[in-house]
């Protein structure tokens, strides 16, 4: 049986440096693709990636043992990553803007090429949604956090995070069509 | 599928490239996560070396103190060892050595002061080399009786000679007086590491 995250992570604040293995091995590829899909480009992911672990580290005698694991950590890295974006340009996080001009579909191409393309065509896209619909999206499909976790996440209520991921998935399908086949 | 819930769009998510961490930033992140609580595992280990350090220090100045096995200790001073507690034994030799019954009076006239115990001779087992198992049984009971005695009426009236202490505690232990000996030497630990300081 999987040993839950919290239990995990009151081992490591023991002293068990095993528990942090597997709580690492665990989120590892999750965190670095949330953090490098909320980044921009030219982030330097692998050091914001580290500087979140390292954060965690640093704050295990803060996290709350009655609450779960997995929002407290995004949040942490969501952190990171909005201080990357303030140091960067000193403005706060955009709420929405419009976005650019999808990626059109490539034609007569076979299954597997049509699935590649919608693939990148949804990398894409993603990468132009707002940050703040961005993450979301991302909070949703890759921490699979409910929607009052990532409101506790990016510090909004659960209703601002309905709006956002609706927004959000309206404007990715617009920019998939074609590839519900 | 609902407004907030798209599972073909989830399904194409699932698709994109899981890319991961390079093992660089494993490395650094895993050694950050052990260094930060080694601290305390290692405060353990330090704890057990510490213990176990003392207990061999104490063995082997033990072994040093009671000398070669089976040679009885010598005291340098015989006539500087003055332990209160000696002058029931010393009675209770003489009684078991002579048989003859010693009176309260000459129990108490030992007891009477300082001087008197100064006087008196060092340890009897040492004093007289006589053993416990030499001893009958009226002996045996007045060994018995120093094991409820407190302590301070084990201390050496000069507290100045280590030496004197240290025979002291060698005979108590000869003399199979565990409680004695125990007291002495916590009472020599006591005087001397504190003037180690």
């Amino acid at each position: 049986m999987t040993e839950p995250d919290e239990q995990l992570m009151m081992r490591y604040r023991e002293g068990d440096g095993a528990a942090f293995d597997t709580l690492y091995r665990r989120h590892r590829g999750p965190v670095f693709r949330y953090i490098q899909r909320l980044s921009h480009t030219g982030e330097d992911v692998e050091s914001l990636y580290q500087d979140a672990w390292m954060r965690v580290i640093r704050a295990r005698e803060q996290w709350d043992p009655t609450q779960p694991f997995r929002p407290w950590l995004y949040r942490i890295a969501h952190n990171r990553v909005v201080d990357a974006w303030r140091s960067a340009r000193g403005v706060e996080i955009a709420g929405g803007e419009a976005l650019d001009d999808a990626v059109e579909p490539s034609p007569g191409v076979d299954a597997m090429q049509l699935l590649r393309d919608c693939v990148e065509r949804l990398m894409g896209l993603l990468a132009k949604l707002p940050e703040a619909q961005r993450s979301a999206f991302l909070l949703k499909e890759e921490a699979g956090l409910t929607l009052a976790q990532i409101g506790e996440v990016t510090g909004v209520e659960r209703e601002t995070v309905k709006s956002r991921l609706r927004y959000a998935l309206k404007r990715l399908r617009d920019g998939l069509e074609g590839c519900d086949e | 599928m609902n407004e907030l819930h798209d599972p073909r769009l989830s399904d194409l998510y699932r698709r994109t490239p899981q890319q991961e961490p390079r093992g660089e930033s494993d490395r650094v992140v895993l050694d950050a996560a052990h260094r930060a609580v080694s601290g305390r595992q290692g405060f353990a280990v330090r704890g057990w070396a510490l213990a176990a350090t003392l207990v061999l220090g104490v063995g082997l100045g033990w072994q040093l103190l009671s000398g070669p096995p089976g040679v009885a200790p010598v005291s340098p001073q015989p006539a500087a060892l003055s332990v209160p507690a000696p002058a029931d034994q010393v009675e209770a030799v003489e009684r078991a050595k002579t048989g003859a019954a010693s009176t309260p009076s000459a129990a108490m006239k030992r007891r009477q002061s300082a001087a008197d115990m100064e006087l008196a001779p060092a340890d009897p087992v040492v004093q007289y080399g006589a053993s416990i198992d030499a001893a009958d049984g009226q002996l045996k009971e007045e060994v018995g009786k120093s094991k409820t005695r407190p302590c301070n009426e084990f201390w050496l009236v000069d507290e100045r000679s280590r030496e004197a202490w240290l025979a002291a505690i060698a005979g108590a232990l000869d003399a199979g007086e565990t409680h004695r000996a125990a007291c002495l030497q916590t009472r020599y630990q006591q005087l001397f590491s504190r003037s180690q300081r």
